[in-house]
C-alpha cells in the first residue's frame, strides 16, 4: 500500500491529463450505458410500428430513438478517443518521472550502494521493471474508472428498466466476481513459477551457447538435452495444470451471460404478457441483455486489473527500493554568502583577496575552463570559514568582438589560451579586480581579457586540495560488519612520491586506494589527502584531485574524444594530445584515419585491451589530478609500453603522487616505496633493494617473473 | 497473462522477415498441429462450433421464437398468460447453452494443451538441434542473436498460439455462424451489416498498421534510453570517479524526453481503435433498427416481403430483435481480431526465424572408427573390453568385410602440410606440419591471430582442414567418429565455462560415471580440493551464473579437475592460466603438471615461463610456423623466440 502511495506521487506534472482521462472515461461510459438504455425504446418502437394504427407514430419514435443512439455513439467515440489521448500522455509522463527519479537517485549512489544492488539488478529495475509498471499504469488508469462506473451505472439502469428483475444481478455480480478473482489468485502463483522456470530454461540455453565448445569436446550433447528436456517438461506440465483451471474463465463469463439471458427471457416474458406490455415491453429484453454484457465486461476488467496489479507489484516494489535507498557517502554541508565589496589582486602568480576586514592569499592554479563560465579561487587548507574569489573571464578581440568559448588555463601568472586555432602561452599581468564590477586587462597579443569578479564567504566542505600528501592514520576497513579487510594501516607519503602496491588477488590492494577518493568510508581511523580528512572535502573537489584508473575500467559509446573529455569537458585538443602522449596512446590514435573522432563502441569493445587501458589513463590525466591511482591499469600493455607510461608520468607529473597497483614486479620495481600486501595487512614495505634483501615473498615473485619474458606482441 | 507484450524489439520485429517466410511458417505450424494432434484438433473445431453456435441459437430463440411465436401473439390476443410450450422452449434454450458451455471449456482446455504441446516440441527440437550444429554456427553469430530466438521469438510464438490463435479461431466461428443466421433472417439487412463490417475491418487494419509503425519508433527510442541507462549504470563507478553525475543526468533527460514524446504518440494512435470500432457497432445498431422498423411498416402497409435463405417471408419484431443480436455478435470480434493480427505477424516472423535455425544443417560425421576400452591379450595387442580398464583402443571396422582391427590409443598426432581458412576466405594456416610423439608436450607461442587456437580447432574437428592431412595414432582423423575423437582430447580453455549445478556435477561433467571418490581424487590432483572444502557446502555447493561467485583461478582449477576426471590421453591447454595472478598460477600450474604426466599435451600460453620445459616449441606468426625446437635450441638460434624470451625486442606496437 505504501508502495502504491509512493507511486501515485510520480503522476506529478501529469495530474491534468490524468483527471481529464477520467472525466472522458466517465462521459464515454455514461453514453454507452445510455445507448443500451435507449435500445429498448428502439425495439419497442419497432413493435409499435408493427401494430395496426400506430405505425406512423412508431416510425416517428423509431427515427427519434435511432437518432439519439447515433448521437450518443458519436459522443462516446469522441470522448473515448480523447480519453486515450490523455491517458497516453499521463502514462508516458508517469514512466518518465519514474525513470528520472531512479536515474537521478542512482547518480547519488556511493560504491557501497551500487555493490548493494549489483549492477545488473539496477539495470533490470530501471528498464524492464519501469516498462512493466508503465504498461500496467496505462491499462489501469482507464480501467480503474471504467469498470466501477460501468458496473454501478449498469446495475442502476437495470433497476430503472425493470426493478422486478434486477435482483438477478445482485446475486450474479458478487458470485462471478468472486469466482474470477479466485481463479486469478489461484492461477497466478503457478504462472510466477512458470516464468521463473522460463528464466531457468533461458539460462540453460545461454550456458550451452556460451559453453558449446565444452559440451562438444566432452561429447555431452545428450546429457545436456536430457537436462533441458526436464525443465522444458516442467513448464509444459505446469501450463497444463494451470490451463485446467484457467479454462473455466471463459465458460464462467459466458455461462453468466447465458444464465442471465435465460432468467430475463423467462421472467420478462411473464411480466410483459401479464401486464399486456404496460409494465415492460419486449425492448426491455434486449436492454437487459446488453446490461448483462456490460456488467460482465466490467467484471472481466476488474479481474484483469487485479492480475495486472499482482504482476506489476513486484516491479513496483523493486523500483521503490531504488528510490528509497539513501546514498551513504555525501559531501559535508557547506554555505556560501556573497560579500558586497572587496578586492582581488593578482601579483606574481599569487592571488590576494581582501574583503570584510579579512585577507587571504593563495597560489593560482586553475585547470582548463571555458571563458564565460565561473572560475573559483578557493583557499586550500582546513579553514572552515574562508574567502573565495569567483571570476568570470571573457576574451575580446582587439576590435571589441567577443571571442566565445575559449578554453583557458591559469598556472601562477602563466595563462594558456586556445583561440584562432592555436594554443598560446601568455603572461597574466599583475592586476587588481574589484568585486561586483568588471576589469579589463590587455594581453601581450592585443586581446583583451575582461574579468567579472565576486567574493564569497564560504564555510563547511573544503573545496580545494592543496597537494598530493597522503596519510593513512591507523585505518581499518570492513565491507561487512565484523569482517575487516584492512587492518590498522598506517602510511604517510609526501607529494610527488610513487608508491607501488603488490600482492595476490583478494589482498585488498584496490580497497586501500579506493579510500583515497572516498569511494568507501573507513571503518576506523582516517584517511587524509593534502593534510585534510577526505570526509571534510566536497566530493567533487576531492574526486577531481584524486584520479582513479579503475581495474574494471570501461569506455563509453561515442568517440575517443568524447571519452577523454570525461576528464575535463573543456580540455582543448592540444591538452588531450599531451595526456595521450604520456599514456602512450598517441601512436595508435594517430593510426586511425579519424584520430580523436574514431568511434568507440559501448564498453570500448572495439579497441584492444591495451589500447583501452591507455585511453583510460589519458582520461584520468586530463583531470590534472594531484593524486593518480593506477589499479592494475597496464596489465594488457606489453612491458615496453608499460615502462614508457611510467617514465612519462615520472617526467611530466612530478608533483603528482602516484599509486601503482600491479601484478608484474617490473611495474613497481622503480617506485619510491613498494608495499607488499596480503590479506589486508602490509607485510613488507621499502624500495626494491630493501625488499629483495628482507622480503622472501617479494624476492620469490621477482625471480619467478623475471626469469622468463612475457610474450606480448598482441598489439 | 501477457508478460512483456511489447517486447517487439526492433531486431525481433516483423519487419525484416518476408511475407513469404511468414506464410511458410504458418504452413509448417499447421502441419505440426495436424500431425501430432489430428483428433484433438478436430475436437477443438467441433467445440468451437458448439460454443459459438449456442450463442447464436440462443439469440434466435429469444427473438424469432419467444417474441414472435409466443409473446407477440399473446399480446395480440390479449392473453395474460403464456402457453406451457413457452417454458419448454426456455428449457430447450437452457440445454443449448449448457452444450455451448461444455464446448467452451473443452475448446479452451484442448487448445491450450495443443499450444503447449507444440511449444514444447518446438523448444525441445530447437535445443536438440542447436547442440548438433557445428561450432562455426556459434562463431559466426553473436550469442545475443541466438538467445533472442529463445527469449523473444519463442515467447512471441507462445503468446500467439496460446492467446491470439484461440481468440481468432473463436471469432471466425462466431462470425460465420452469425452470418448464416443473419442470412436466414434477411438478405438486405445482412448486406448493410456486411458493408459496416468491411468498413470497420479496413479501418482497424489501417489504424493498427499505422500505430504499429509508431510503436516501432517507440521501441527504438526505448531501446536507446534503456541502452543509455544500461551503459551508464554498468559504468557507474567510472561515473563517480569522474564526477560525471550532472552531465550524465543532462544526457539522460534528453533521452527520457524523446522517449516520452514517442511513447505518447504511439499510444495515442493505438487508443483510437477500440472506441471507434465499438461506436461504429452502436451506429450500425441504430441503422439496422431503423431499417428493420421501416421494413415492418412497409410489410404491413404495402405487403413488402423480406427475402432470406428461407425464401420470402414477412418480417416481424422478433426477427429484428434476433437480427440485432446477430449483427452485434458479428461485428464485435473485428476489433479484437485486428489487434491480434499484429501479434500474429510478430509471432510468425519469430516462427520463421525459429524454423530457419531448425533448417541449419547439423554437424556431419562420416567417421566410423570408435574409441573403446581395451585390455591386453597375450601378445600385447588390444582386445575390446566392456569394462573400464583405464586403457583405450581405436576400433577400426573395415568396409571390405575383413575383421575389425584394434589399435592402442597412444596420443601420437601428426599434421602434414595443413592449410586452413575460415569461411570468409582468408587463409589462416599455411603448410602446418607437426609431429607429436605420445607423451610429448608441444607448445605454441605467437601473437594474437597467429593461428594457435585454430590448430587446436582442427584437432578437435570443430573445423575441417582445407588441405593436408591430420593423423591420430596413424588414423586419418576424418575416419574417427567426432564424439569419440573429442572424448579422447581433454580441453582446458582460457575462459572457463561452468554450468549451473553443484561443484560435483561440474567436475563429473568430464565423465558421467565417475564415482564421488573419483571426482574428489581428480579435484585433489588439480589442487582444487582445498578451496572446494572451504565452500559453504563443499562439493555440493550449487554454482550459478557460470560460477560467478568463484574467482577466475578457482573456476580454472575446477575446469582442470573436470578435465582430469575424464582422464584423456591427449590434452589441449589454451591460455589456461593467462588471466590468473602469479601466485594462483603456481597453484594451477602444479595441478596441471600433475595431470599432464604421461599424456600428449598441446599448450598455448603467452607467459613463456609456462612452456619452457616443453619438448617442442613452435613459434607461429601469421599462420606459419616460423621456428621450432626446444627451449635451448631456440635460445641458441637467437631468432624470434630468443628476442621474446630475453625481451630484446623492438617495441612491437
Amino acid at each position: 500500500m505504501k508502495t502504491v502511495k509512493q507511486l501515485v506521487g510520480f503522476i506529478h506534472g501529469y495530474w491534468r491529463e490524468t483527471l481529464l482521462t477520467w472525466a472522458m472515461v466517465f462521459i464515454e461510459t455514461a453514453c454507452e450505458i445510455l445507448v443500451a438504455f435507449f435500445t429498448q425504446y428502439v425495439v419497442n418502437s419497432v413493435r409499435q410500428a408493427e401494430m395496426v394504427g400506430q405505425q406512423q407514430e412508431g416510425l416517428n419514435n423509431l427515427y427519434m430513438y435511432s437518432g439519439i443512439i447515433a448521437g450518443l455513439a458519436i459522443v462516446a467515440a469522441v470522448t473515448g478517443i480523447a480519453a486515450g489521448y490523455w491517458a497516453a500522455a499521463s502514462a508516458a509522463g508517469f514512466a518518465k518521472n519514474l525513470r528520472e527519479a531512479m536515474f537521478v537517485k542512482i547518480q547519488s549512489y556511493s560504491f557501497k550502494n551500487i555493490d548493494h544492488f549489483s549492477t545488473s539488478s539496477i539495470v533490470t529495475r530501471t528498464t524492464t521493471d519501469v516498462t512493466n509498471v508503465q504498461n500496467a499504469f496505462m491499462q489501469i488508469i482507464r480501467a480503474v474508472m471504467r469498470a466501477p462506473f460501468m458496473m454501478i451505472f449498469a446495475t442502476v439502469m437495470c433497476f430503472v428498466t425493470a426493478w422486478e428483475l434486477a435482483w438477478v444481478f445482485l446475486i450474479v455480480i458478487p458470485v462471478v466476481l468472486f469466482l474470477l478473482l479466485f481463479i486469478a489468485k489461484f492461477v497466478h502463483p503457478t504462472f510466477e513459477k512458470i516464468f521463473t522456470t522460463y528464466d531457468t530454461l533461458n539460462q540453460e540455453v545461454q550456458e550451452n551457447v556460451d559453453g558449446i565448445r565444452v559440451v562438444k569436446s566432452f561429447d555431452r550433447e545428450e546429457y545436456q538435452r536430457a537436462k533441458f528436456g526436464k525443465v522444458s517438461k516442467f513448464i509444459y506440465d505446469s501450463f497444463i495444470y494451470v490451463e485446467r483451471i484457467l479454462s473455466f474463465n471463459n465458460p464462467i463469463m459466458q455461462g453468466t451471460v447465458f444464465l442471465s439471458i435465460l432468467l430475463i427471457s423467462y421472467f420478462c416474458s411473464e411480466i410483459i404478457v401479464s401486464s399486456s406490455a404496460q409494465a415492460l415491453d419486449v425492448g426491455a429484453l434486449s436492454t437487459l441483455v446488453s446490461y448483462t454484457m456490460m456488467i460482465m465486461m466490467s467484471l472481466m476488467l476488474i479481474s484483469m486489473v487485479y492480475v495486472m496489479i499482482i504482476i506489476a507489484r513486484n516491479s513496483a516494489e523493486r523500483i521503490v527500493e531504488i528510490i528509497d535507498e539513501e546514498p551513504d557517502i555525501v559531501s559535508p554541508r557547506s554555505d556560501e554568502r556573497a560579500l558586497p565589496e572587496g578586492k582581488i589582486s593578482f601579483k606574481g602568480g599569487r592571488v590576494y583577496i581582501e574583503a570584510g576586514g579579512e585577507k587571504a592569499e593563495e597560489m593560482v592554479s586553475v585547470p582548463f575552463f571555458k571563458s564565460g563560465t565561473r572560475v573559483y579561487l578557493d583557499a586550500p587548507g582546513g579553514a572552515t570559514e574562508r574567502l573565495r574569489a569567483v571570476l568570470i573571464p571573457r576574451f575580446y578581440a582587439p576590435d571589441g568582438q567577443e571571442i566565445k568559448d575559449v578554453p583557458a588555463r591559469i598556472e601562477g601568472n602563466a595563462l594558456t589560451v586556445v583561440y584562432g586555432g592555436a594554443e598560446k602561452s601568455l603572461a597574466l599581468p599583475d592586476t587588481e579586480l574589484t568585486a561586483g564590477s568588471e576589469t579589463e586587462v590587455v594581453l601581450e597579443d592585443g586581446v583583451r581579457l575582461r574579468f567579472g569578479a565576486k567574493i564569497d564567504k564560504v564555510s563547511g566542505a573544503v573545496t580545494t586540495v592543496k597537494d598530493g600528501q597522503v596519510d593513512f592514520d591507523h585505518v581499518t576497513f570492513e565491507y561487512n560488519k565484523g569482517k575487516p579487510v584492512l587492518h590498522d594501516i598506517d602510511l604517510h607519503f609526501k607529494p610527488g612520491e610513487t608508491i607501488g602496491i603488490i600482492g595476490p588477488t583478494g589482498s585488498s590492494k584496490t580497497t586501500l586506494v579506493s579510500l583515497l577518493a572516498r569511494l568507501y568510508d573507513v571503518t576506523e581511523g582516517s584517511v587524509k589527502v593534502g593534510g585534510i580528512d577526505v570526509r571534510d572535502y566536497q566530493l567533487k573537489s576531492l574526486r577531481d584531485a584524486v584520479a582513479v584508473v579503475l581495474q574494471k575500467n570501461t569506455l563509453f559509446s561515442g568517440t575517443i574524444r568524447s571519452n577523454l573529455l570525461w576528464g575535463n569537458e573543456y580540455a582543448p585538443d592540444e591538452e588531450i594530445w599531451r595526456a595521450c602522449d604520456i599514456a602512450q596512446a598517441t601512436p595508435f590514435i594517430k593510426g586511425f584515419a579519424d584520430g580523436l573522432d574514431h568511434p568507440i563502441a559501448e564498453g570500448g569493445t572495439n579497441v584492444s585491451g591495451g589500447q583501452k587501458q591507455r585511453l583510460c589513463i589519458a582520461r584520468a590525466l586530463l583531470k590534472n589530478p594531484k593524486i593518480l591511482i593506477l589499479d592494475d591499469s597496464t596489465s594488457a600493455c606489453d612491458t615496453h609500453t608499460d615502462a614508457m607510461i611510467r617514465e612519462g608520468l615520472a617526467n611530466s607529473r612530478k608533483d603528482v603522487t602516484k599509486f601503482i597497483i600491479a601484478q608484474r614486479v617490473l611495474s613497481v620495481r622503480d617506485c619510491d616505496h613498494i608495499l607488499v600486501i596480503d590479506e589486508g595487512r602490509i607485510i613488507a614495505s621499502g624500495n626494491n633493494a630493501e625488499l629483495m634483501e628482507n622480503c622472501n615473498v617479494y624476492r620469490e615473485l621477482y625471480e619467478s617473473q623475471l626469469k622468463g619474458g612475457d610474450f606480448d606482441a598482441a598489439e | 497473462m501477457p508478460r512483456n507484450n511489447l517486447r517487439s524489439t526492433v531486431k525481433g520485429g516483423a519487419m525484416n522477415v518476408s511475407k513469404k517466410d511468414r506464410r511458410g511458417a504458418i504452413g509448417r505450424l499447421v502441419k505440426m498441429v495436424l500431425k501430432d494432434y489430428p483428433w484433438q484438433f478436430a475436437f477443438v473445431l467441433l467445440c468451437i462450433i458448439f460454443n459459438s453456435g449456442a450463442g447464436a441459437v440462443g439469440s434466435y430463440i429469444v427473438g424469432t421464437v419467444l417474441v414472435d411465436d409466443y409473446i407477440s401473439p399473446a399480446l395480440k390476443a390479449g392473453a395474460t398468460t403464456l402457453p406451457p410450450e413457452f417454458t419448454i422452449m426456455i428449457c430447450v434454450m437452457a440445454g443449448v447453452y449448457a452444450l455451448g458451455l461444455v464446448g467452451g471449456y473443452f475448446y479452451n482446455y484442448f487448445m491450450a494443451k495443443i499450444a503447449q504441446g507444440v511449444m514444447k516440441k518446438i523448444r525441445d527440437d530447437l535445443f536438440n538441434h542447436m547442440l548438433a550444429l557445428p561450432i562455426s554456427y556459434f562463431d559466426t553469430r553473436t550469442h545475443g542473436d541466438i538467445m533472442s530466438i529463445y527469449t523473444n521469438d519463442v515467447d512471441a510464438l507462445r503468446e500467439f498460439l496460446s492467446r491470439a490463435l484461440p481468440m481468432i479461431a473463436s471469432a471466425i466461428a462466431t462470425m460465420v455462424i452469425c452470418l448464416v443466421m443473419m442470412l436466414i433472417t434477411d438478405f438486405l439487412l445482412t448486406a448493410v451489416v456486411l458493408v459496416f463490417a468491411i468498413v470497420m475491418f479496413l479501418l482497424t487494419r489501417i489504424i493498427a498498421k499505422r500505430s504499429a509503425k509508431y510503436f516501432i519508433s517507440q521501441q527504438i527510442e526505448l531501446g536507446k534510453t534503456n541502452g543509455y541507462i544500461e551503459e551508464m549504470v554498468t559504468g557507474q563507478k567510472v561515473v563517480k570517479v569522474f564526477n560525471y553525475e550532472e552531465r550524465n543526468i543532462k544526457h539522460f533527460r534528453e533521452h527520457n524526453d524523446d522517449l516520452y514524446a514517442y511513447s505518447v504518440k504511439a499510444n495515442r494512435y493505438a487508443s483510437i481503435l477500440m472506441p471507434t470500432v465499438n461506436q461504429l457497432g452502436n451506429l450500425q445498431y441504430a441503422i439496422i433498427a431503423l431499417l428493420g422498423g421501416i421494413a415492418i411498416v412497409m410489410g404491413a402497409q404495402n405487403g413488402f416481403m423480406s427475402l432470406s435463405l428461407t425464401g420470402f417471408h414477412a418480417i416481424e419484431v422478433g426477427n429484428i430483435i434476433s437480427f440485432l443480436m446477430f449483427s452485434k455478435s458479428f461485428v464485435q470480434p473485428i476489433g479484437q481480431v485486428s489487434q491480434q493480427l499484429n501479434i500474429a505477424a510478430l509471432a510468425l516472423a519469430g516462427a520463421s526465424r525459429i524454423f530457419a535455425m531448425g533448417d541449419e544443417p547439423s554437424e556431419t560425421d562420416e567417421g566410423y572408427v570408435e574409441l573403446c576400452y581395451a585390455k591386453e591379450d597375450e601378445n600385447g595387442n588390444p582386445v575390446e573390453s566392456s569394462e573400464r580398464t583405464g586403457k583405450w583402443a581405436w576400433k577400426h571396422p573395415h568396409k571390405d568385410g575383413s575383421p575389425t582391427t584394434y589399435t592402442w590409443l597412444r596420443g601420437k598426432i601428426d599434421m602434414y602440410d595443413v592449410d586452413f581458412a575460415y569461411s570468409n576466405g582468408k587463409t589462416v594456416l599455411h603448410d602446418i606440419s607437426l609431429y607429436a610423439k605420445p607423451g610429448q608436450k608441444i607448445a605454441f607461442v605467437g601473437p594474437t591471430g597467429a593461428g594457435k587456437t585454430t590448430i587446436t580447432n582442427l584437432l578437435t574437428r570443430f573445423y575441417d582442414i582445407a588441405d593436408g592431412k591430420v593423423r591420430y595414432d596413424d588414423i586419418n582423423i576424418n575416419k574417427i567418429k567426432k564424439s569419440d575423437l573429442r572424448r579422447s582430447l581433454g580441453m582446458v580453455l582460457q575462459d572457463t565455462k561452468l554450468f549451473t549445478g553443484t561443484v560435483r556435477e561440474n567436475i563429473r561433467f568430464g565423465r558421467l560415471d565417475a564415482t564421488d571418490e573419483e571426482v574428489e581424487r581428480a579435484a585433489k590432483l588439480a589442487n582444487a580440493d582445498s578451496f572446494i572444502q572451504n565452500l559453504p557446502n563443499g562439493y555440493d555447493t550449487v554454482l550459478i551464473n557460470g560460477g560467478a561467485s568463484l574467482s577466475q583461478g578457482q573456476r580454472q582449477l575446477l575446469s582442470i579437475a573436470r578435465c582430469a576426471v575424464s582422464d584423456p590421453p591427449v590434452m589441449i591447454l589454451d591460455e589456461a592460466t593467462s588471466s590468473i595472478d602469479s601466485r594462483t598460477e603456481a597453484l594451477v600450474q602444479d595441478g596441471m603438471d600433475a595431470i599432464m604426466k604421461g599424456r600428449t599435451v598441446f599448450v598455448i600460453a603467452h607467459r613463456l615461463s609456462t612452456i619452457q620445459n616443453s619438448d617442442v616449441i613452435m613459434v607461429l606468426d601469421q599462420g606459419r610456423i616460423i621456428e621450432r625446437g626446444n627451449h635451448d635450441d631456440l635460445i641458441a638460434k637467437k631468432g624470434k623466440y630468443y628476442q621474446l624470451y630475453t625481451g630484446h625486442q623492438a617495441a612491437n606496437t
